[in-house]
């Protein structure tokens, strides 16, 4: 592991209890976020994108259990540790959640409150998380949401959220987050329910916002295009396994798996196509088979055999 | 001459304001569709796109009088000649209803949890022609097939459906009538990409079969440029650009579309999204 990787994460497995026997929903993954960087894990509905997310912060409630890995978290000037070997209710995992890794969630209307105001909510994790007095927080509060655009914040700190649109909620949702200065902001599905050019707004804050103050991102989404424009490495996540790793232009030019391949070519776009290709002809089809991840040339990876892999890729 | 199924001209929805209290009065109204007019060709495919409250569901659903309109027509030609939805009855509507169906949006709260799927696909069939009650059953197994689910969902919940299935389920339970305007309210949205492109070509194979016409709402304009021939653009509730889709997306002429264009991202990292400044541009 080098120096610049502020996450890495090894051998996670995530096991749900359910009817039908356990599944693995997240089935031996292993996967690094570089310091300052934006990571995507891309994939479609169950694919285990957000229950690794979830995993980082311990927020798997049962009947879902962690059953092996390592996920070794390194802050700027700290002793890197093990998220999984901290105990539950420690003073170290209250303040991992929330301080030193937050959340935005995609339905920001389901994630506020509807009954305290934004300011209340926004004041609250800054209470919980640092020693300040009401008015100081009030105070920083009220600086953060000006932070990411939202005119007449102390006003606005009065309000409900059902007086904020999708896209201002969402603006709340990344300055509860921000308030307590994290290293690492997991942002699962963030403008899936926006409209397009809010997206293109939330889409611009966070650039600026992880250019300005250093932040981690750990990016989920099954928009390709959003990982286009916002990501810097990208995970492709299928049936709680990890299939293909490397940079964006890695993945969405040049993709490997054949997973991938399909996953790019089921995207509506403006290039002339008769059809869609869906990535399988039937829904719920485990069509990929299991191998383990081989590295390739450029620092990439993808789940294949050696022998299936083009010549001019191998190592 | 060009067949329009449906030709809507100055149509426009209003909704009261209303305050609250002891003495509650309408203090004024809010019109969420401005005189619209469009028509929609038999066979093909019209998208309507717009940002959230460009009253492009309303105007949707009050073309199928879910909502009454405030004034405009909307002709639609029905198999047995021309009518204006917006001069019937309620009761005059009810025959008609077989011809004009909706998919929508969300595949988990447009199924009954309480129902079975056989059940709900044959709904509309219990309703509009009970007397063909014996040949019910074989009339949805076999749309049930035609969306591409098994004879073996019939006796299911719709909770034990992921919501690709979910969707097919809707779309069995809009077609099985036989009707010839769908009208489609953001019925890709909540899905996967690659479920996405599934029930995408399964409403075009249906479309050809069925010789359907489809009414597209969505906000994701790279669906409607895939999927439509024509558009239309809504802003605050007035369309502001209509014609073939290659020309909206090609050679867009009012600047909101130009907005909505600018914000689509681009699936090549190399092309950065900068959309267009708001307030620099002339959207009234």
């Amino acid at each position: 592991m080098n120096i610049d990787t502020i996450l890495s994460i090894r051998g996670l497995s995530v096991m749900f209890k359910t009817e039908i026997g356990e599944q693995l929903a997240v089935n031996n993954v292993s996967l690094d976020m570089k310091r300052s960087q934006t990571t995507a894990i891309v994939g479609e509905s169950g694919s285990g994108k957000s229950v690794t997310a979830y995993a980082m912060m311990r927020l798997i409630q049962a009947p879902g259990k962690i059953t092996s890995g390592q996920i070794i978290c390194t802050p700027a000037q700290q002793e890197s540790f093990d998220v999984l070997q901290l105990a539950d209710n420690s003073n170290a995992l209250y303040h991992l959640r929330g301080g030193l890794m937050a959340m935005i969630f995609q339905e920001p209307m389901t994630a506020l409150s509807p009954v305290h105001t934004i300011g209340n909510q926004v004041m609250e994790a800054i209470l919980t998380h640092q020693t300040v007095t009401k008015a100081e927080a009030f105070e920083l509060a009220c600086a953060m949401l000006d932070r990411v655009g939202i005119a007449d914040a102390s006003q606005r700190m009065q309000q409900y959220p059902f007086e904020f649109s999708g896209g201002m909620r969402q603006r709340v949702m990344i300055a509860m987050a921000l308030v307590c200065k994290p290293q690492i902001l997991i942002c699962d599905e963030p403008t899936t329910a926006l409209d397009v050019t809010i997206q293109a707004e939330i889409l611009a804050l966070l650039k600026e916002l992880k250019k300005t103050i250093q932040i981690s991102l750990l990016f989920i989404t099954h928009d390709l295009a959003v990982v286009a424009q916002i990501a810097d490495e990208v995970i492709v996540m299928n049936q709680g396994r990890v299939l293909e790793t490397g940079s964006v232009r890695q993945i969405l030019n040049d993709p490997i798996h054949p997973y991938t391949q399909n996953l790019i070519a089921a995207v509506p776009g403006m290039r002339q196509q008769d059809r869609l290709r869906p990535v399988s002809s039937k829904p719920d089809s485990t069509d990929y088979p299991s191998y383990s991840l081989i590295p390739l040339k450029g620092d990439r990876q993808v789940a294949l055999p050696v022998s299936l892999v083009p010549e001019e890729y191998r190592l | 001459m060009t067949d329009y199924i449906l030709e809507v001209s100055n149509f426009s929805v209003k909704f009261p304001l209303i305050k609250r209290g002891l003495l509650s009065r309408q203090v004024g109204e809010f019109t969420a569709v401005n005189n619209v007019s469009f028509s929609v060709q038999r066979g093909s495919s019209l998208g309507i796109v717009g940002e959230s409250g460009s009253g492009k569901t309303t105007l949707v659903r009050a073309i199928l009088r879910a909502i009454d309109p405030a004034s405009g027509s909307a002709v639609f030609q029905s198999q047995a000649g021309a009518v204006d939805l917006c001069q019937l009855s309620d009761k005059e509507l009810i025959p008609l209803r077989t011809q004009m169906q909706m998919i929508f949006q969300d595949p988990f709260a447009s199924l009954n949890p309480r129902m079975k799927v056989a059940d709900i696909v044959s709904e509309p069939l219990v309703i509009h022609r009970p007397e063909q009650h014996r040949e019910h059953r074989q009339t949805v197994v076999h749309m049930l097939e035609r969306v591409g689910l098994e004879a073996d969902t019939l006796h299911r919940f719709p909770h034990a459906f992921s919501g690709g299935q979910r969707q097919r389920i809707g779309i069995a339970r809009a077609l099985i009538l036989n009707p010839s305007l769908v009208i489609c309210d953001e019925a890709v949205s909540a899905l996967d990409v690659s479920v996405q492109a599934q029930v995408l070509n399964l409403l075009v194979d249906l479309q050809r079969e069925m010789n359907l016409t489809y009414i597209f709402v969505a906000h994701d304009l790279n669906v409607v440029h895939h999927f439509c021939e024509q558009a239309l653009v809504m802003y605050h509730g007035s369309v502001v650009e209509s014609g073939p889709v290659k020309q909206i997306f090609t050679s867009p002429r009012h600047d909101y579309t130009r907005l909505l264009l600018s914000a689509i991202p681009s699936l090549d990292p190399d092309i950065k999204l900068s959309p267009l400044d708001r307030n620099s541009l002339s959207l009234e």
